[in-house]
């Protein structure tokens, strides 16, 4: 049976009442988006799509899952454990590769893996500079320096290091270079082949959805509208103009 | 401490350990909240019965003494990247450290300061004021445990808090 990686359970994002966002002077525009009732099951071995307009609540959904000072109902769960029991130490066993992730911009690739990895209990740097290696990518390479998609390789590079069960991915392949892309996939196809991970991406690209993930769903106003195989769902969001990069060309 | 995590304070501990690759302001902060908090801290050791009813110098030597403190917390916060503050917790807020234990371990970086320098203007005040002044009263106490200890920690430790959130 397939094992569980990620669960979301009726996940409604709550206001806090007193937080300054929501004071009545302030008008909703100011007010914290949140996620309206969610309910998903991810399993290991696959690469799961997620698409949406943007403000649609895709990288969102991230953060309910890597912040601890979200509120919110419901319950998620990685490997079948409640997130709120100790959110930090279920943090090493997800991988977070986004262009917003912040690090050391001076260092170089290996001095930031070094830093930050010392936080995981399973980051390895011989792991990771192999990776870095096999991606043509120098580890002694200043942060600063590299380029968007050199910075995301880094990053992919990082999170495999550690191990983790779960990988999300905030609109990676964006602007990545074709080359890159191919190989991209097949590191993917890589990780989730033990079928001890999986893989969850944001995307506004739909033929890349349509062809290398196993399933997608589709965000809508922080709700999830759709929920299905890349295959058979893409067309006919296609078909209403629900994929969202058709109305933002 | 209740709600101490003694593996993620570990985990921080190493992290600043090597504050000197990351932090290209290493010594600036400790170097500026020296020079701040040492003359507050002269007029700190001075018996409190010198300061009784001159209370605005009184204030300005607390003020002082507040910017350097908060000169101290800050290296614990921010660095300086291409010349320009960054905050340390945008770095690690997706790593295995919690919200809670990052505040933790600063707030006992801070705690630890102000138990330094308020038994240090304690012991400082009692000699003075009994070997000078042939004199002593609660206030030789009570102005090291407010000025030095209570009310930095509820200011810095609020500010500190309500900008990490």
């Amino acid at each position: 049976m397939e094992k569980s990686i990620l669960t979301f359970d009726h996940v409604t994002g709550l206001r806090r009442r007193f937080s300054p966002q929501n004071w009545g002077f302030k008008n909703a525009a100011f007010r914290k988006f949140v996620l309206q009732d969610i309910s998903f099951d991810l399993k290991a071995g696959y690469i799961y799509g997620l698409m949406g307009e943007n403000g649609a609540g895709k990288t969102t959904l991230m953060h309910y899952i890597l912040k601890d000072n979200i509120s919110y109902e419901g319950h998620i769960f990685i490997e079948g454990t409640d997130i709120r029991t100790d959110h930090a130490q279920l943090l090493n066993r997800v991988g977070y590769v986004s262009e917003d992730r912040q690090f050391f911009e001076n260092c170089t690739a290996a001095q930031n893996a070094e830093i930050l990895g010392g936080f995981y209990e399973n980051f390895h740097q011989k792991t990771f500079l192999d990776i870095m290696d096999s991606m043509n990518l120098s580890a002694d390479k200043v942060y600063r320096t590299m380029s968007r998609g050199e910075r995301l390789k880094f990053q992919l590079a990082f999170a495999i290091a550690h191990e983790p069960c779960l990988y999300l991915l905030d609109e990676v392949t964006a602007g990545m270079d074709p080359v890159f892309r191919i190989d991209f996939f097949q590191i993917l196809q890589q990780i989730i082949m033990d079928e001890r991970a999986c893989v969850l991406m944001t995307s506004h690209i739909s033929s890349e959805i349509e062809t290398r993930t196993d399933y997608v769903g589709v965000m809508e106003n922080g709700c999830l509208a759709a929920f299905g195989e890349s295959l058979d769902m893409i067309p006919r969001l296609k078909n209403r103009g629900r994929t969202g990069d058709e109305r933002n060309r | 401490m209740r709600g101490i995590d003694e593996k993620q304070q570990i985990l921080l501990k190493n992290f600043y350990a090597q504050e000197k690759t990351w932090g290209t302001d290493y010594y600036l902060f400790d170097f500026v909240a020296g020079i701040l908090l040492f003359p507050a801290m002269i007029l700190f050791i001075m018996p409190f019965q010198i300061w009784e009813g001159d209370y605005q110098v009184l204030g300005i030597c607390f003020l002082i003494e507040l910017m350097g403190l908060e000169m101290y917390v800050k290296q614990y916060c921010e660095f300086r990247d291409k010349g320009k503050r960054r905050s340390v917790r945008n770095i690690i807020c997706y790593v295995p450290v919690s919200y809670r234990q990052f505040a933790l371990y600063v707030l006992k970086k801070l705690l630890k300061l102000c138990l330094c320098l308020t038994g240090a203007a304690a012991a400082c005040q009692t000699v003075f004021a009994l070997a000078f002044l042939d004199t002593f009263s609660a206030g030789n106490l009570l102005m090291p445990l407010l000025g030095c200890m209570v009310l930095p920690m509820l200011l810095i430790g609020s500010t500190f808090l309500w900008k990490l959130r």
